[in-house]
């Protein structure tokens, strides 16, 4: 069996949405257990209190990036088939910019304030509705954005091949960032909880 | 060994586990290295699919969008090459060189000819070597005239000829309208230059893609 399952015809497109439900639960209950359905939890990342978000999703990351990794050399993913989102830098770091500020002054980002939602609080609730506000608000303005919108395309660029890098060296200097931070944010948290104390 | 193991942290145990799998992967070359097998079946899945072609008209959008990720190789023989309408930034590479070039093999390349059979046996050519990311551009330089260059436009709504007339005038040609199967009509130069600023206003304003139905992807 290869995968991209769905790209390999293993399952049609109406059992990928089984697939994503299923994931979606999976993904959610990952977010509520990490404790990330409470905008306190997530705020105190921005005040250097409590680095678990930092500490979740990187792991996340090289939990992720490691299974492509292995799974794609031993031939079971074929990774040109992947889908990638396409770079267009200048609108993607106006985006970045949004997202955290609304990250910071609202608590939530997209995915845990639906997560938040679920568990019925309701500044999640209301960030939900504002989520969608925001969407219909971009795609009614959408040809007056689109100018950004498409601004600076570069295409489905991956960073060994921007640096023109051998794969496996990205992948080891993402875990040895990834084993530092996890160092750098045990010894924040720590001196923050020293600096708090009377 | 054991013991150093045991005075660990569940914590320190991952990180590193996740240092000896980053370090062993250095070695690791996820995009196929020289030696292959031939999948039949995949081979087979990809070409049912169609997911090894990629349309003239989404070639076209991607050279007007400026996108850089893509290789165009033209396989035609180098005088048929030089002597025809070529799309702009294709490479005249010959089947016969095609393997002598050094392209990335995880690197997106796209096939054009005039001779299916040519184009889809260097795929398959590509393919048995290693290179996963190689595309037919379907109907190849004939698709590229006919659904590009020159395409039809009677029968289809405003919108989409819109499109159409701005992307075939980039491309230095224009729409068709007239029985089925005609010769293209001649391109004024002043056809050209009146749709040229189109172009410009379409691309960034919100006209329609005549792009068939696709899956959604991302997030």
């Amino acid at each position: 069996m290869m995968a991209p399952l769905l790209k390999y015809g293993v399952f049609g497109s109406e059992t990928s949405l089984v697939v994503a439900f299923l994931i979606g639960l999976g993904f959610g209950f990952a977010l509520e257990r990490a404790g990330f359905g409470s905008a306190r939890k997530l705020v105190s990342q921005f005040y250097l209190n409590d680095m678990a978000v930092f500490k979740v999703m990187f792991t996340a990351i090289i939990t992720a990036m490691l299974g492509v990794t292995y799974l794609s050399w031993i031939g079971v993913l074929n990774l040109s088939l992947v889908y990638l989102v396409p770079t267009f830098l200048l609108p993607q770091v106006v985006g970045g910019l949004i997202l955290g500020v609304g990250f910071v002054v609202g608590g939530y980002c997209p995915g845990t304030a639906l997560a938040a939602t679920a568990t019925g609080r309701i500044d999640g609730v209301v960030f939900g509705i504002g989520l969608y506000a925001g969407t219909l608000l971009f795609a009614e303005a959408y040809p007056l954005l689109k100018p950004l919108h498409t601004a600076t395309p570069m295409g489905q660029v991956t960073i060994p091949q921007y640096l023109n890098l051998p794969y496996g060296v990205v992948v080891f200097a993402v875990v040895l960032m990834a084993i530092g931070g996890f160092a750098g944010a045990g010894w924040v948290e720590k001196k923050m909880a020293d600096s708090c104390q009377p | 060994m054991f013991q150093f193991l045991t005075k660990l942290t569940l914590n320190q145990r991952l990180a590193l586990l996740a240092f000896v799998l980053g370090l062993v992967a250095l070695a690791a070359t996820p995009t196929r290295g020289s030696r292959v097998t031939v999948d039949s079946r995949q081979l087979a899945l990809l070409v049912a699919n169609g997911s090894d072609r990629v349309a003239a008209r989404t070639l076209a959008d991607w050279i007007i969008q400026g996108r850089s990720d893509f290789r165009l190789v033209d396989i035609r023989a180098p005088a048929a090459f030089a002597a025809g309408p070529h799309i702009p930034s294709a490479e005249n590479i010959p089947v016969t060189a095609l393997l002598d070039l050094g392209l990335a093999r995880d690197e997106k390349i796209l096939l054009v000819g005039d001779d299916d059979v040519a184009v889809a046996q260097a795929w398959f050519l590509l393919e048995a070597a290693g290179y996963a990311g190689a595309f037919i551009v379907d109907g190849g330089m004939a698709a590229w005239r006919d659904q590009v260059v020159y395409p039809r436009v009677d029968g289809v709504d405003a919108v989409v000829r819109a499109k159409l007339e701005a992307v075939s005038a980039h491309f230095g040609g224009a729409p068709r309208i007239g029985p089925a199967g005609g010769a293209p009509e001649a391109v004024s130069a002043a056809t050209v230059a009146q749709a040229a600023p189109v172009v410009a206003k379409l691309l960034s304003g919100g006209a329609k893609k005549p792009a068939p139905a696709k899956k959604r992807e991302g997030c």
